[in-house]
């Protein structure tokens, strides 16, 4: 989990062209603060059947008190809410603060979201299941069993009801697929 | 009046604009408004989870929400304005960096409403909840849905920016 943090300050360190160390990044980037949370969270659950596994346990007494701490202040600062039952690739680019839930779902690697973004289950079911390098903007709602294709864009404001495919473009609420092959490694 | 998070928003805000403009000046007051605008982002992040550009030119009585999440990179608001909580204002919207707008007088802005794109909002201009805007929006017309659409052409929006009250409260109960 610390190799998928640090993919995080990666990603994170070439959309600022000024800062480059983890710092100022930290400061200036809120939703790397709740991704450094959400990081310590995954490997103190999961540390135990990785490299590390006979003796992961021993960070737990220091580890999730920091968590605890981490994820709420994150919480109560930012409104971010990254949970540990998401399964989030490394890479991850959260780009403003305020009202982000991500909860039970699954999300690729180096992928982008805004803010006022929702993504989980509806109600019970499982969550949305997300590619690698999807764009994804603000006020998004992805909620239910959606398959959201690697490279695809889902421009803001977009509440998605359908599966959408590999590399398209979908706007609108509901979301409409309006173009088949979208190249969004320009701002990704 | 001390309690409305909007007049704060706003109160900051003009500080942090003083700050930018006057930034040969650097007499005491400068630097006791530099300090005003570090408390002032502190206050705009912490308990109203809003942003507003330094450089946006806000005029006089505008109605910011009390319900927060307003993230706004507009170039200048006019008069009249009222804007509800949880909007967006100039964003890139899947293509890059599109520019910002500029929002003009007596616009009622909905909440969950987003604005992207170097474009003009005309005067007495409605978006009604939830909507998208990325297109010049003709003066005393009503915007509605995602993708934005316009609805009426000369709709008089003065009670809905009255009676913002209303929909204020049912904003504040979001956290």
């Amino acid at each position: 989990m610390s190799g998928a943090f640090v993919t995080d300050v990666r990603r994170c360190a070439e959309k600022y062209s000024s800062r480059k160390t983890l710092g100022p990044l930290l400061l200036d980037n809120r939703g790397l603060q709740a991704l450094l949370a959400y990081r310590l969270g995954r490997y103190l659950l999961h540390g135990r059947h990785g490299k590390h596994r006979y003796y992961a346990w021993l960070l737990w007494p220091i580890g999730w008190p920091v968590y605890y701490l981490l994820s709420r202040y994150v919480r109560a600062a930012f409104d971010i809410r990254l949970e540990l039952s998401a399964d989030i690739g490394p890479g991850l680019y959260i780009g403003h603060f305020g009202a982000i839930r991500v909860r039970r779902c699954r999300i690729g690697e180096y992928c982008s979201i805004g803010r006022l973004t929702d993504i989980g289950p509806a109600g019970d079911g499982p969550g949305p299941v997300i590619g690698d390098r999807v764009w994804m903007g603000l006020h998004v709602h992805i909620l239910g069993n959606y398959r959201v294709g690697s490279g695809a864009t889902v421009s803001a404001g977009t509440v998605v009801q359908r599966d959408i495919p590999a590399g398209a473009l979908v706007l609108g609420n509901p979301a409409r697929l309006v173009w088949r092959n979208y190249d969004n490694r320009r701002f990704l | 009046m001390l309690s409305n998070r909007g007049l704060w928003l706003l109160t900051f805000h003009r500080i942090a604009h003083y700050c930018l403009r006057q930034r040969r000046v650097r007499n005491p007051i400068w630097w006791l408004a530099c300090l005003g605008r570090i408390v002032g982002t502190c206050f705009d992040v912490l308990i109203c989870r809003s942003g507003i550009s330094a450089d946006c030119e806000i005029a006089g009585s505008v109605y910011l929400p009390n319900g927060g999440y307003l993230m706004c990179g507009a170039l200048s608001i006019g008069a009249g304005t009222v804007i509800h909580a949880r909007c967006t204002f100039g964003y890139l919207v899947a293509g890059g960096d599109e520019g910002r707008p500029h929002i003009g007088e007596r616009v009622w802005i909905g909440p969950d409403c987003i604005i992207a794109g170097a474009l003009t909002v005309g005067d007495g201009a409605t978006l009604l909840p939830g909507s998208f805007l990325s297109f010049n929006v003709p003066p005393g017309a009503v915007v509605r849905g995602n993708p934005g659409l316009i609805v009426r052409r000369d709709f008089d929006n003065r009670a809905l920016r009255q009676s913002l009250t209303i929909v204020d409260d049912v904003a504040s109960g979001h956290s």
